[in-house]
């Protein structure tokens, strides 16, 4: 996708997408050169604060840099002289996606703060930045060389073609040690990826940004989202604290709350909801848990007035099926059958017999890969058809309501 | 590993990048596996409304105590070395 301008400010001054983009000597006359405390303190504010990752899994910190430092010290103890490595993660393969690269572009200098301070955390002794090439990397980039002399962890570019599974952790890891950027199984999910036998932090960049935050005791920014509908390209937004889905819909577009059907939240792996149950939540886990959805990482889809949902989750799954990196089986062969299926159905044609076997192609994938590439997949499917039934229905008799009407 | 270790709690994962569904597999330990359309391992038995089980990434695919010696069978059978077995005594007790 195209990299996204910053966009305007919804409200009051903007912590993580400021404009303009801040020189080093800008952002620490601005917020003051970044506190490395000891590897404890960053840890407590860590817990303290609550910070979660910002790529979508929204997993706590504090807890995978216990993960990471537990398991280096085991490595250390088989092999004196192997230190974890920290990463910094800008690959945003989500098409839906923009919020990363705004925010690396906007605030390179945060990011790499956030970087120095999780290496400090986990004893990390070199720092790399994942990303795609582009507008945000060459920020990065940019940043990285102009504080090289005060960092006292040195940090490496590793650029990666764009692809939707280029930021899995297990990529990142791969992609360090000099492989192609393609997930790998691991033991355990929750277990920390390895980077040549010794463990590596592998931190999205907002996540990274809201740490050199918090570390500086700022209160925290309000969510990063990118939305987008039809008729709208994606659009990163800073919001304020405490925002709910309406208000990250009419941040972009004052109309779209009211020409909203459903809203596709948390990205192409992501749920369905109706206007009716999106648009008043909180846009966090906890205001979007009781409707049995998560932000992820921050993208809205709004299908808007005339947008047919079954036709865009067609799509959607028609996406991922393409970006599987086909090396398990039931992903690859899993996911074009799902999504031909989905396609049929958006058709109007399979009928009821069609919809019973698309549902047994969403029970197909769920959970049968390496990484969890196939179980977003049937998260959109399944949450489709929960969603909008009466659709569902028509298309089933042959017609979209929608859109032929 | 010994067939005469005491069965225990024992989770089945397969390495999904390295299976190629040949379906040894679920030939050998049917009462655990089937196999999907491509033959790659599925959980044996109806899921919800007919579905196929879901296969529980997190945890592995639960084998009970009286399948755990043709479970360690099929592991060492698999022609691509891509099943293992989880054995853990400890959530036993
Ligand atoms: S599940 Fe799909 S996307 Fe994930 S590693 Fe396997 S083939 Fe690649
Ligand atoms: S025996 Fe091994 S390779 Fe064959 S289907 Fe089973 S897990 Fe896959």
């Amino acid at each position: 996708m195209t990299l996204l301008p910053p966009a305007p400010a919804p409200t009051g001054a903007l912590l993580l997408l400021p404009t303009p983009a801040p020189r080093l000597a800008d952002h620490v006359a601005r917020l003051g050169p970044v506190p490395l405390p000891a590897a404890d303190a960053v840890l407590d504010v860590v817990r303290a604060g609550g910070l979660r990752g910002r790529g979508g899994a929204w997993r706590s910190t504090a807890a995978k840099m216990d993960a990471v430092r537990a398991r280096a010290a085991r490595a250390r103890a088989a092999r004196p002289g192997r230190a974890p490595l920290v990463a910094a993660n800008a690959a945003e393969g989500e098409p839906a996606s923009g919020k990363d690269a705004a925010l690396a572009t906007a605030s390179p200098h945060l990011v790499l703060d956030g970087l120095q301070l999780a290496a400090r955390a986990v004893g990390a002794e070199h720092a790399v930045v994942h990303g795609h090439p582009g507008p945000a990397l060459d920020a990065l980039a940019a940043a990285a060389a102009e504080r090289a002399p005060h960092d006292p962890v040195p940090v490496r570019l590793v650029a990666v073609p764009r692809a939707y599974v280029a930021g899995q952790e297990t990529a990142v890891a791969r992609a360090a040690e000099g492989g192609p950027a393609l997930p790998r199984p691991r033991p355990r999910d929750g277990a920390p990826a390895e980077v040549a036998g010794a463990p590596a932090l592998v931190l999205n960049v907002e996540t990274l940004a809201r740490l050199a935050l918090t570390v500086r005791g700022l209160p925290a920014p309000g969510p990063l989202v990118t939305v987008s509908a039809p008729d709208l390209p994606p659009r990163a937004l800073e919001l304020r604290p405490g925002a709910r889905v309406r208000d990250a819909l009419a941040a972009a577009d004052a109309d779209l709350p009211g020409r909203t059907r459903a809203v596709l939240v948390g990205g192409y792996a992501g749920t369905w909801l109706t206007a009716d149950a999106a648009l008043d939540r909180e846009l966090s886990p906890e205001g979007l848990a009781p409707v049995g959805a998560s932000p992820g990482a921050g993208v809205l889809l709004a299908a808007t007035t005339g947008t047919c949902v079954l036709a865009t989750t067609a799509a959607v799954v028609r996406y991922l099926a393409d970006s599987s990196a086909r090396q398990c089986g039931p992903c690859w062969r899993g996911l074009p059958h799902l999504a031909g299926l989905v396609e049929e159905l958006a058709a109007g044609r399979g009928g009821p017999e069609g919809l019973a076997r698309l549902r047994e192609a969403v029970g197909l994938v769920v959970g049968r890969g390496a990484c969890a590439h196939p179980d977003g997949a049937a998260s959109t499917v399944a949450s489709a058809l929960a969603a909008v039934p009466d659709d569902v229905a028509a298309h089933l008799a042959g017609r979209c309501a929608e859109v032929r009407p | 590993m010994s067939g005469r270790r005491p069965a225990a709690d024992a989770r089945l994962t397969v390495d999904w990048t390295a299976c190629e569904g040949r379906g040894v597999c679920a030939e050998l330990l049917p009462e655990v596996l089937t196999t999907d359309p491509w033959g790659y391992p599925l959980p044996a038995g109806p899921g919800p409304d007919g579905t196929p089980r879901p296969w529980p990434r997190r945890d592995g695919l639960p084998v009970a105590p009286a399948s755990v010696a043709d479970a360690r069978r099929a592991v060492r059978m698999c022609p691509r070395l891509a099943l293992r077995l989880e054995e853990d005594a400890r959530r036993r007790a």
